[in-house]
């Protein structure tokens, strides 16, 4: 079954509106913290090679420093996503949802 | 390099596996809902892992593993770029889809607008797409079957074509699937193992594998260079092409249909993300070792431009063995993708342009069926000649057109039939024909195509007026396209595409009721 609750429209339908728009609103948010991640590193990469060559650690320069960090970004802005989704969403939508 | 044993034993055993997987696919494969989605029956981690094989293709393991042994550092801007869509597709795009669609992402699109001039549009930014990778994957796939098992590249092309026929034509999605769980299982595998095995040489610290390399190569290979990525816009348009491209990958947007619901929808793509990530930062760290161990020089020697180094390396740290495995799985790789992308290529000519636009929906189970099995040997059947055809094509570049389109033609209008409400048939029809065909456009005006494949003199073609300085046409093409999009609604309005926009919301949010889910074909 997907989740559908099992009471009157009308009733949910306050309720449902403000959460989809709080859902929104955090899907808006965490659309632009990954592009402003992944830009801002490839804005260094296009426009200041220089400054991302730049060595912080003997085997460590800048840009393998940050390189993996925008990837390791990415799997933690998704998690943070589907965290909320669990404990707020899909707990006042779905109901019983496994 | 001649055919080793061991390699083609691990390479007959990973066959008969996924004949086996076929046959047991077959069985359960009788109608289309089976044969396009799995029934649905799929779970969240299988198909975490489902995604990860679909996605990871060749190239991810040899393709980025040869560029950063050739030229260190950069080769990893195409696996940050390959990973940052994922979350963009989990935010934006996922549950929606899964709660509005049924096979493809067309459906989305048509369910609020008018299904036919949608759909045909779409089906033709697909196929453009689809047709563009499996160029890529076939002409890689012959090259290297070629190097790894000593095979003909015509024989090699064939072989996987009529392997993935198998697959597909029989297993429909429950055997692709079955498929690439097992290749996805047997890849990331693979790849940590030969990255702990490189790590184990430095005292499992990759600072000190860095700081070697830097050592033998000069400082230079952990610097951002010039050759693979470009600089200034051209860096930036690549990342916009990889970034929104991976969010409109057909064969990717199919699979968010073999699972149950949008909560399923949306663990698996996050499963497939972290997946992704860490096998991207694997591959970081294979490239390096091959780098300092086996040798740029000798990487370059052993042919297949470059894409030898994760295979070569295996050999030198776990031996005969673990080089054969490696190609197996290199193989496995390569067939599992070219099945993948197939199904969704039949999803698109039997479901989108045959059921949905020529019968309007009337279609009965066995004649969607017989359309799906034909479809399915049509595009079996151009993948390998086209393959033969463009033996020896820089496959590089048609990959990057193929996400550069994906990301031009079907991301946009896909986004905006789900997030903004006066998209009009029209505008959708419009921002879909415009961002293919300015992609494509400009990759054939631009030196990518002019110097790298027809071998113009780069002088002589920047001289020609229609001369596009661009080697990734992204960055202009994506926003014309949405832009189109916006206009030409405006101009179009359309009464009742908006209306159907709000009363869809609820089931955007909510997923399809029982009623819903039987009429969404239509």
């Amino acid at each position: 079954m997907t989740g559908i609750p099992l009471v009157d429209d009308r009733e949910i339908a306050v309720g449902l509106r403000r959460l989809s728009a709080r859902r929104s609103r955090l899907r808006l948010i965490l659309t632009l913290a990954m592009i402003g991640v992944y830009f801002g590193f490839m804005v260094l990469f296009a426009f200041d090679k220089p400054l991302l060559g730049q060595l912080i650690a003997p085997g460590l320069t800048l840009s393998i420093f940050l390189g993996p960090l925008v990837i390791i970004a990415g799997c933690a802005l998704s998690l943070i996503y589907v965290i909320w989704s669990q404990r707020v969403f899909d707990r006042q939508v779905g109901g019983g949802q496994p | 390099m001649t055919a080793d044993p061991l390699a083609i034993l691990f390479f007959f055993l990973f066959m008969a596996l996924t004949l086996g997987i076929t046959w047991w696919a077959a069985r359960r494969t009788q109608s289309t809902d089976q044969f396009f989605a799995a029934g649905g029956g799929i779970t969240a981690g299988q198909n975490g892992f489902a995604l990860a094989g679909d996605y990871l293709s060749a190239g991810a393991l040899l393709g980025i593993a040869g560029l950063i042994t050739a030229n260190g550092f950069d080769g990893l801007i195409y696996s940050i770029g390959w990973l940052v869509g994922w979350p963009i597709l989990l935010f934006l795009i996922a549950e929606p889809l899964r709660n509005l669609g049924k096979y493809t992402f067309a459906d989305v699109v048509a369910l609020r607008l008018r299904a036919g001039p949608v759909r045909l549009a779409a089906s033709v930014g697909t196929m453009i797409v689809i047709l563009l990778y499996l160029i890529a994957q076939m002409v890689a796939t012959g090259s290297l079957i070629k190097l790894l098992f000593g095979l003909p590249y015509s024989w090699s092309v064939a072989a996987v074509g009529a392997t993935m026929l198998v697959y597909v034509l029989f297993g429909g999605m429950l055997a692709t699937t079955w498929v690439q769980i097992v290749k996805a299982a047997l890849l990331l595998g693979g790849g940590i193992l030969l990255a702990i095995l490189v790590l184990a040489r430095f005292d499992m610290n990759p600072l000190a594998l860095f700081a070697a390399a830097a050592q033998q190569f000069g400082d230079r290979v952990l610097q951002p260079g010039e050759k693979v990525a470009g600089s200034g816009w051209d860096a930036i348009s690549l990342g916009i092409g990889l970034m929104f491209g991976t969010a409109g990958m057909p064969h990717v947007l199919m699979r968010i249909f073999t699972v149950r619901d949008a909560l399923r929808a949306r663990m698996s793509v996050l499963y497939a993300t972290c997946l992704i990530g860490l096998f991207h930062l694997m591959v970081f760290v294979i490239g390096f070792g091959a780098m300092v161990i086996v040798g740029p020089g000798a990487v370059a020697a052993a042919g297949g431009g470059g894409n030898m180094a994760a295979p070569l390396l295996a050999r030198i740290v776990g031996g005969d063995v673990f080089f054969g495995f490696i190609a197996a799985v290199s193989f496995a790789t390569m067939l599992a993708v070219v099945a993948g992308l197939t199904l969704s290529g039949v999803a698109t000519l039997s479901h989108d342009c045959w059921t949905s636009v020529v019968r309007k929906g009337r279609a009965s189970e066995r004649e969607q069926m017989v359309v799906a099995r034909i479809a399915t040997i049509v595009i079996a059947v151009l993948a390998v000649l086209l393959g033969i055809l463009f033996e020896g094509q820089n496959v590089a570049f048609m990959a990057g057109l193929a996400f550069a389109v994906a990301a031009s033609a079907n991301f946009p209008a896909l986004l905006l039939a789900i997030v903004w409400r006066p998209l009009s048939t029209w505008g959708a029809v419009a921002s879909i024909l415009v961002g293919a065909l300015t992609a494509v456009a400009l990759i054939v005006l631009s030196p990518t195509v002019q110097v790298d494949v027809l071998g113009h003199a780069l002088a002589e073609v920047q001289a020609q007026w229609w001369f596009v300085p661009l080697r990734n046409p992204a960055v202009i093409s994506m926003p014309l396209s949405l832009a189109t999009a916006v206009v030409v609604s405006l101009l179009t309005p359309e009464r009742d595409a908006a209306a159907r926009f709000l009363s869809l919301h609820r089931r955007v949010l909510l997923g399809p009721t029982p009623a819903e889910t039987s009429t969404a074909a239509e």
